[in-house]
């Protein structure tokens, strides 16, 4: 059993840390019952509470990856 | 703070109790905003407060949040911030902690939100205290899995019985019927171990919530086969640590692996 409780600064220093922390943070700090996803809007005027679900972010998420197994290959 | 609706927004990360956020605020070290040249601040209701910070609208803005977080290292330096704080506050006292993206127009908006919540907040408030997240991860390596399947799986393990004592023909086809049961059998021994696992630190956590699994984690080697969030009580961590240890050690034979990781502030368990 891994025991990960070094959740470090990988994504603030390029990438260059510890991969595991980058997904597991956003497995816990991205919303999934309250998602309005793909469809957001935040008009910023009236309606307020707004979460941002998995969906939105899946894109950037997919790069990050990408990113990080490019290193690891690189290695 | 004097946010102007037209060009900016308030940013949430948490909400707690005012005076307790008020002794924290002014003793030093708190982590940057999600913002440069912005800080991190309190809007105030009654015994309640949330942590805020003003995010331009061009940049957080309806359309434009969106478009920002397609930038991986963006949304990524965004993330972090908002951990980073979430992780200093919920690390010192409880608070609920906000999943990323909340925003508010204006703190009056805010205000309004604490008053009409006030009841619901100190509820979870004293549901979260002295309690914080822990994440697991079940990875299951198939290959090892479906060589260990006749020990595992009770089905197959009485029809290779049956097979041993059988003739040698009859032995034959058994042999032939369980090697093509293996496939449906593993889905169904996942299945099994992961409710197993999952109801044993059920048994000393407080809560406990199912995650969903992302495509690409499915198809990686070993296969993430579940993933679940626990409210764990501090004072007993070290019982729900072992536990995981415990099963981690009796199914580590099987192909499968438990990681833990944590603590998290208990962003899962703040509804």
């Amino acid at each position: 059993m891994i025991t990960n409780d070094n959740k470090g600064d990988a994504i603030l220093s390029g990438f260059q840390d510890d991969e595991l922390s980058v997904f597991e943070m956003l497995d816990h700090i991205l919303a999934k019952g309250v998602v309005i996803s793909g469809e957001i809007t935040i008009s910023v005027a009236d309606i307020d509470l707004v979460y941002l679900g998995v969906n939105v972010l899946a894109g950037s998420i997919d790069t990050i990856q990408q990113i990080l197994q490019a290193r690891d290959a690189g290695k | 703070m004097k946010a102007d609706p037209k060009t900016s927004a308030v940013y949430l990360y948490a909400i707690g109790r005012q005076a307790e956020l008020r002794k924290l605020l002014s003793g030093g070290a708190v982590p940057a905003a999600l913002e440069d040249g912005t800080s991190v601040a309190l809007v105030t209701e009654g015994d309640l407060a949330a942590v805020v910070s003003e995010v331009p609208l061009s940049r957080f803005g309806e359309e434009r949040f969106e478009q920002q977080l397609k930038s991986p290292a963006w949304a990524a330096d965004k993330l972090m911030r908002h951990e980073k704080l979430a992780e200093y506050f919920s690390s010192k006292m409880c608070v609920v902690p906000l999943h990323f993206g909340v925003m508010y127009s204006t703190p009056e908006r805010i205000r309004e939100m604490l008053a009409a919540r006030k009841e619901r907040m100190i509820q979870i408030l004293d549901r979260l205290n002295g309690r914080e997240e822990w994440g697991l991860n079940i990875h299951a390596d198939r290959e090892t899995l479906f060589e260990h399947m006749t020990e595992l799986s009770p089905k197959l393990a009485e029809m290779q019985k049956r097979a041993k004592a059988s003739s040698p023909g009859q032995a034959y086809l058994l042999g032939r019927k369980l090697e093509g049961l293996k496939a449906a059998e593993s889905k169904t021994e996942i299945k099994r171990v992961a409710l197993e696992i999952r109801n044993a630190l059920a048994a000393e956590s407080t809560d406990v919530k199912d995650l969903p699994v992302r495509e690409h984690e499915l198809k990686q080697t070993p296969a993430v086969v579940g993933k679940l969030s626990f409210l764990v009580d501090r004072k007993k961590l070290k019982i729900f640590q072992k536990t995981a240890e415990k099963e981690a050690a009796q199914f580590a034979g099987f192909g499968f692996g438990l990681e833990l990781t944590g603590p998290w502030p208990p962003y899962n368990f703040s509804e």
